[in-house]
């Protein structure tokens, strides 16, 4: 569903936002609270916590996608597997914090808002259409999510996890790097 | 081992979106569709955004793939990871080409242009296709059932059947299969701008054909089949005792026919209408019994007019009455305790006693006489002998149910002739008469013909029924001219005279349909009629 050019153009302009990753974040939150200031208030005073969940989240969307078209016979641990985590993301989402639907189109708004600022001229527009189909699908994953059935799911333990050790501000947390190296969940 | 994933209607969100969802996953995925009743209707196996395989009824791959995207509105499905496969040499494709190229065929195969839609209970599939036959779009009729299941498709262009399918049937069986879809099933029309090919099954008014041939040839394979069974049980049987064996396995059959309204419903009448129990011996005289399934068809306006007109045509006719309520009674001014066919039936009187003369020549009439008299078969037909000696025809008025007196009357008769009236009940009424009438005595009265009354061609029900009976097994009995619904008919009854007087000119038109009826009939008894003056006019 998404081609390795695609692939490659969110791997590469991710890997020039990672060391302005919180400015990124910062830039983010704020675009989203612009366009929808009634959202803040679902939000702690202290955002720390949740721009690391953003990243984490991030940067395990990039590590997840990075792989060659060639290697789709590889299995996959359910953790690292996409389409499982952000069901499960998703389902937390509707769950826990009843996110109506319509959010994510704001969230894809802010997104790109910030990945454009943070890019600059980088931000061409293949990029700009990468971005936008995988923010679409995993929109869309994320909807979906309320449909998914917890479980014993590892992917739902996983994005726990993650989302425990952003919290508590873990350093690494999901790894930012796209270089196929992979760093263990913290 | 499976785990299910999620569970969802495809009415929230459609396949497409979970496929692309699915596809961001690198499990070995199962996508599973479902009917309203929990059936698996089709599935998709997927890999890292590959479609590894793709089923939907007998379809397979990306035309699987293709008819799940179209059809599976408000599906339920559920996706679950599954065991990896242990061989998988040629996905169907990625996710991303597959949906691409289904989109592609979406834009070539032009906008689907919605035309109609409505229920087979308002308008029957015969007429839906009929209507659009007429069109010169290439237009696609799906039915739905029910439940919403699609039961198949009829593509047409200009008259045309370009195809026809439903589940694995394809053709001329698929519409006869579609045809015969439950009567709260759904239709949709919807036109499209797409270029037809040089292929097509045919011009629709052949199928039909077809469908009526293949429905009579089914009838008569049947009716083979049960004469084969008798015949090989029979073989050391006396030959005599076959005909008595034959009537009784084509009542069963007919009454298995009868079971299951869609099957032909009386098929073995058809097949053996040219090899009748009964064919006319050389200068034989037929006795034909005027019957109908359900009263109130114009039984007794029949048979007057009938006998008429074969009167008219220079044959000597004997009209009897042989309904107990005796409704002839009303062409003439007499009594009715005068002296009638119950008497002379139960040997109280002499035919010569109970005749009249009508006014027209030719024509005579027995009335009905005292319905209380004790008749019996053998009385009957000894009074059908002494009307053959002195008629070229006997005509029978009956009451409708072929029961008491009037059974025995149609017992003894060598034929029937049957009226049906041009309303639903009557036709379904048809079947149940049929086998009425085979089961009659040992030799049965054949049928002669069906005559279908009171037609009103502004009725949908009632051409409705027309063409019902044209399309059904005993198609090939209805004479071809129906005598339609009419002011004049009605008079005529109401006044208790014939319609058609060759020696006054105020025939109203209607009348002229008994001529017809006269020749049809004799053609069919073989009678020879004379032949067609080829002398010049001056």
């Amino acid at each position: 569903m998404i081609s390795d050019a695609e692939k490659a153009a969110i791997s590469d302009s991710w890997r020039l936002v990672v060391p302005i990753a919180e400015t990124a974040s910062d830039l983010f939150y704020k675009k989203l609270f612009e366009l929808r200031p009634d959202y803040r208030r679902l939000f702690p005073e202290d955002m720390t916590a949740q721009k690391r969940k953003l990243l984490a989240m991030l940067a395990f969307v990039v590590k997840s996608l990075d792989w060659p078209e060639s290697a789709w016979r590889d299995t996959v641990a359910e953790e690292d597997d996409l389409c499982l985590v952000v069901l499960a993301l998703g389902r937390r989402h509707s769950d826990l914090y009843k996110v109506p639907d319509s959010s994510y189109d704001f969230v894809g708004q802010a997104l790109l808002y910030t990945l454009d600022y943070a890019l600059g001229k980088k931000f061409d527009a293949p990029t700009r259409a990468a971005w936008t189909r995988v923010y679409q699908l995993l929109a869309l994953t994320m909807k979906m999510g309320r449909l998914s059935v917890p479980g014993p799911n590892r992917a739902d333990e996983a994005l726990g996890r993650v989302m425990a050790a952003a919290a508590n501000g873990a350093p690494n947390g999901f790894d930012g790097h796209a270089d196929g190296q992979t760093t263990e969940v913290g | 081992m499976r785990t299910t994933v999620m569970e969802g209607s495809l009415s929230e969100f459609d396949l497409s979106s979970v496929i692309q969802v699915v596809s961001i996953g690198r499990q070995y995925t199962g996508v599973e569709l479902f009917d309203e009743s929990g059936n698996v209707v089709g599935t998709l196996f997927l890999k890292s955004g590959k479609i590894l395989e793709a089923t939907s009824g007998s379809l397979s791959g990306l035309d699987a793939v293709g008819t799940l995207l179209r059809d599976s509105r408000q599906r339920r499905f559920s996706v679950y990871r599954t065991e990896p496969f242990a061989d998988v040499q040629s996905p169907v494709g990625s996710v991303g080409e597959v949906l691409i190229k289904m989109m592609q065929s979406e834009a070539t195969a032009p906008e689907r242009i919605a035309v109609m839609e409505g229920l087979l209970s308002e308008f029957d599939l015969l007429t839906v296709l009929q209507v659009i036959s007429i069109g010169r779009q290439f237009t696609g009729v799906e039915v739905f059932d029910p439940s919403g299941r699609v039961l198949g498709k009829i593509e047409l262009k200009a008259g045309k059947v370009v195809s026809a399918i439903s589940d694995h049937l394809r053709g001329v069986d698929a519409i006869r299969r579609l045809v015969r879809s439950p009567f709260d099933s759904r239709f949709v029309v919807h036109r499209s701008t797409v270029e037809v090919g040089e292929q097509f099954l045919g011009s629709l008014a052949q199928i039909l054909m077809e469908l009526a041939e293949l429905d009579t040839r089914w009838g008569a394979v049947e009716s083979n089949t049960e004469g084969r069974r008798t015949a090989t049980a029979n073989v050391p049987s006396p030959a005599k005792v076959a005909p008595e064996r034959a009537a009784h396995a084509d009542a069963s059959s007919l009454t298995k026919a009868k079971e299951d309204p869609a099957e032909p419903a009386s098929p073995s009448v058809v097949a053996d209408r040219h090899t009748s129990p009964l064919p006319l011996s050389e200068g034989d005289v037929p006795v034909v019994c005027v019957t109908s399934p359900k009263g109130g068809a114009g039984k007794t306006t029949i048979a007057v007019n009938l006998g008429v007109a074969l009167a008219r045509q220079g044959r000597r006719v004997v009209l009897v009455d042989a309904d107990y309520d005796g409704v002839l009674l009303a062409l003439n001014a007499q009594p009715k305790s005068r002296t009638g066919a119950f008497d002379v039936a139960a040997g109280k009187a002499r035919l010569a006693d109970a005749a009249i003369q009508t006014r027209i020549p030719g024509l005579r009439i027995v009335q009905s006489g005292d319905s209380a008299s004790a008749t019996s078969p053998a009385g009957w037909a000894r009074l059908f002998d002494d009307a053959k000696a002195e008629a070229d025809i006997v005509l029978v008025d009956t009451s409708s149910d072929v029961r008491g007196p009037s059974g025995e009357a149609c017992t003894a008769a060598t034929h029937a002739l049957v009226v049906v009236a041009a309303e639903p009940s009557a036709i379904r009424a048809l079947p149940a008469h049929l086998q009425r009438l085979k089961s009659l005595g040992s030799v049965p009265p054949g049928v002669v013909g069906i005559v279908l009354n009171m037609l009103d061609y502004r009725a949908r029900v009632s051409l409705d029924v027309l063409r019902d009976l044209c399309a059904g097994p005993s198609a090939s009995w209805v004479f071809d001219v129906p005598i339609a619904r009419s002011t004049a008919f009605m008079e005529a009854v109401a006044k208790g005279v014939p319609l058609c007087r060759g020696d006054r000119p105020n025939t109203p038109t209607i009348g002229w349909v008994f001529e017809m009826l006269a020749s049809g009939i004799l053609e069919r008894l073989g009678i020879i009629t004379p032949s067609f003056d080829e002398s010049p006019i001056l």
